[in-house]
């Protein structure tokens, strides 16, 4: 029981980071890009963003969403987007365990 | 759809203004060449009239700021001073045409124009710095050979433009006119040495991570750029050795790099990217297929 309660908390903890992550990186290109990073953002399936209350949920494989954000604003800038969505999401990255990290920000 | 059209549109409008004015000012080169170049019509009018094309670069470059975030981001502050930068030009433009046409003078050095000129080179090296950003040049300069680039480069350009412009310089600062004159002169070719140089970067440093849908309109602009510094250069080069005159060919080579910069900026205006929802079903209908 305890055990299944640690695993729950891990899951919820880890969904919340991603949601972290999502909003780190839509609030970098928004730096750069303006507004636009957050039509980008709200392009990406399996994304909901609610930018005025500054929420973000992702729903889905969490993984292959970040993924997907990250490509969606690769598209704009090629490479140095992927590089400025790493810089953005560095701290929290290094808190999921390797085979949970989306593979654009390793 | 509609972007894609209005954008048609706009380029279509700025090329027109822009053949318009070549046809005058061939006209003038051509058949009025060997009248009083201070005197004629066409040539007080051209002169003051080609600046309308920046005042157009100028009002698409708000308008393409303000979709990119304006004040609030990199890109947004970019497109804005690069508006402001043409705004300025225009501003120098005007004031230049209102000694020569309605006081009826030779225009002052420094006077009220050198506002306009000197604060659009200020802008223009302000509107790089924020291109720079945008294209991550800061991940360039982390190695090495970024850092030397960015060292040796401006070093270079200042350099050259130095000896060119202002090796036998006489310093005068006998009044606080001669010392503007003196600020103005050294001024003049290393502040647009400097937003060359900072573009040239730019473009060097971004060269392998710089890709997508931007990537061409950055270029675009970083081409503007070059052209501007053309303008400019020859337009010193000119001066120094006194023939500039209205309608010239320092003129034209202006209207040709308002026109530049304002179809570099107005590239900003449109944006046709696919939904990555659709992404997705194109994926897997090709691979259901």
């Amino acid at each position: 029981m305890k055990k299944l309660k640690q695993q729950a908390l891990r899951e919820l903890n880890s969904m919340d980071i991603y949601a972290q992550i999502a909003t780190k990186i839509i609030e970098q290109q928004e730096t750069i890009i303006g507004p636009v990073a957050v039509e980008q953002a709200k392009a990406v399936s399996g994304l909901k963003v609610n930018w005025d209350k500054h929420e973000v949920t992702v729903s889905g494989n969490e993984q292959t969403v970040i993924d997907k954000l990250v490509d969606q604003y690769k598209e704009l800038f090629g490479k140095i987007s992927v590089e400025v969505c790493k810089e953005a999401a560095s701290k929290l990255i290094s808190q999921l365990p390797a085979d949970q990290q989306p593979s654009s920000l390793k | 759809m509609k972007q894609k059209a209005t954008n048609g549109r706009f380029k279509l409008f700025i090329l027109i203004t822009f053949l318009g004015f070549t046809v005058w000012w061939l006209y003038i080169a051509l058949f009025l060449r060997n009248t009083d170049h201070y005197s004629n019509v066409h040539n007080q009018v051209f002169a003051a009239a080609y600046g309308v094309m920046s005042l157009l670069g100028g009002i698409i470059g708000l308008i393409a700021s303000k979709k990119w975030g304006g004040r609030k981001s990199a890109l947004g502050k970019a497109l804005l001073f690069f508006a402001l930068g043409l705004f300025a030009q225009e501003f120098g433009q005007l004031a230049y045409s209102f000694y020569l046409y309605a006081l009826k003078v030779e225009i002052p050095y420094p006077s009220i124009g050198e506002v306009g000129y000197f604060g659009s080179v200020l802008l223009y090296i302000y509107a790089v710095i924020q291109l720079a950003k945008v294209v991550g040049v800061k991940f360039s300069l982390k190695d090495r050979r970024g850092k030397f680039i960015a060292a040796v480069l401006p070093l270079l350009l200042l350099t050259g433009s130095y000896l060119f412009f202002l090796r036998d310089y006489q310093f005068d600062f006998s009044s606080v006119k001669s010392t503007l004159t003196v600020i103005l002169d050294f001024g003049y070719p290393l502040g647009q040495a400097l937003y060359v140089a900072v573009a040239l970067l730019t473009y060097i440093l971004s060269r392998k991570l710089l890709g997508g849908l931007m990537k061409n309109k950055i270029l675009f602009v970083l081409f503007a750029l070059l052209v501007q510094y053309i303008a400019d250069f020859a337009f010193l080069d000119a001066a120094k050795a006194q023939k500039v005159f209205p309608a010239g060919a320092n003129d034209f080579l202006y209207l040709v790099s308002y026109t530049v910069m304002a179809l570099a900026l107005g590239s900003f205006l449109t944006l046709n990217l696919t939904p990555s929802n659709e992404k997705t079903e194109t994926a897997s209908t090709e691979g259901a297929q």
